[in-house]
């Protein structure tokens, strides 16, 4: 049996996406505009506003994942795993973004595309861990089976989405600590630079909620679109 | 030529999303057709057993 597909009211519907455009043009209009160029970068540092606001929804995503895999073992209600495979997918949507607009500061900045610091490195780990949770799931004969794999590798992500988060506290590398605290010579001084790294988190976190809403519902879609079909294959006999 | 790493970085996160964002709204309407066609063939199967 499966379970209905979420309600969405016009209201919703209409909000969310307004919402999302209006914060995507005001974060815009601050990086391209009412920022000042950072005094040592210039203007490649503007790529940081938009780098660090993948990593929100990436880690909301991954958390999200962790939690409701862990719901769904404990339950077996579908629910659960309709949640944690949309939030798995948008989660490699962001890192994926975050791992690449990090790529494109890190040649003018470094020098270099690619390093093997231990940030960066767990990160591709974290990128390569979702993905296999994807593939998991779309490879797997077993549906049932293929979904409860999946879950104990997006429980077991988390792990690795913590030493993420303390790798720059733990080893040493060239990745910057902390950009929100001012520490030594990082961070953000001018408040300008800290309101427009919010309004960007805000803007792609709300993008990272509307788009979530969208997957889930395309999951009951799928669960209701099998349902069916076993139906008809039943009836047909 | 910092400056094309700028729209270098943006235009790859604005693809990004609005490829997803095609794809995603692709993958809802085909469901919503084969939902549609499923429930007519039930539908056409279940008036065929009654008459």
């Amino acid at each position: 049996m499966t379970a209905n597909t979420p309600k969405t009211t016009p209201i919703t519907d209409l909000l969310a996406p307004a919402a999302v455009i209006l914060s995507m043009l005001t974060a815009l209009y601050m990086v391209f505009i009412a920022v000042p160029n950072d005094a040592f970068q210039g203007p490649v540092q503007r790529i940081f506003y938009v780098h660090l606001a993948m990593w929100l929804p990436t880690f909301a995503a991954f958390g999200i994942v962790g939690v409701t895999s862990l719901l769904f073992l404990w339950k077996k209600d579908r629910k659960w795993d309709h949640i944690a495979t949309g939030s798995a997918e948008l989660g490699l949507l962001f890192c994926t973004l975050g791992l690449a607009t990090g790529c494109i500061w890190a040649k003018p900045i470094w020098g270099t595309w690619w390093t093997w610091d231990p940030r960066l490195t767990l990160t591709l780990i974290l990128w390569m861990i979702y993905a296999a949770y994807l593939l998991l799931r779309n490879l797997a004969t077993d549906p049932n089976q293929g979904a409860v794999m999946a879950a104990i590798l997006g429980v077991s992500g988390v792990v690795d989405l913590y030493l993420v988060n303390r790798a720059v506290y733990w080893w040493r590398g060239i990745h910057p600590a902390v950009v929100v605290t001012k520490e030594g010579d990082s961070g953000l001084t001018d408040p300008m630079m800290r309101i427009t790294l919010m309004v960007c988190l805000l803007a792609f976190f709300l993008l990272f909620v509307w788009l979530l809403r969208l997957r889930i519902r395309t999951a009951y879609l799928e669960d209701q679109v099998d349902d069916l079909r076993n139906r008809v294959l039943v009836t047909g006999v | 030529m910092n400056l094309s790493f700028l729209f270098a970085a943006f235009a790859v996160v604005w693809v990004g999303v609005l490829a997803y964002v095609v794809s995603l709204s692709r993958r809802n309407r085909d469901l919503e057709h084969d939902l549609e066609d499923l429930r007519a063939v039930l539908e056409q199967r279940s008036s065929n057993d009654r008459s």
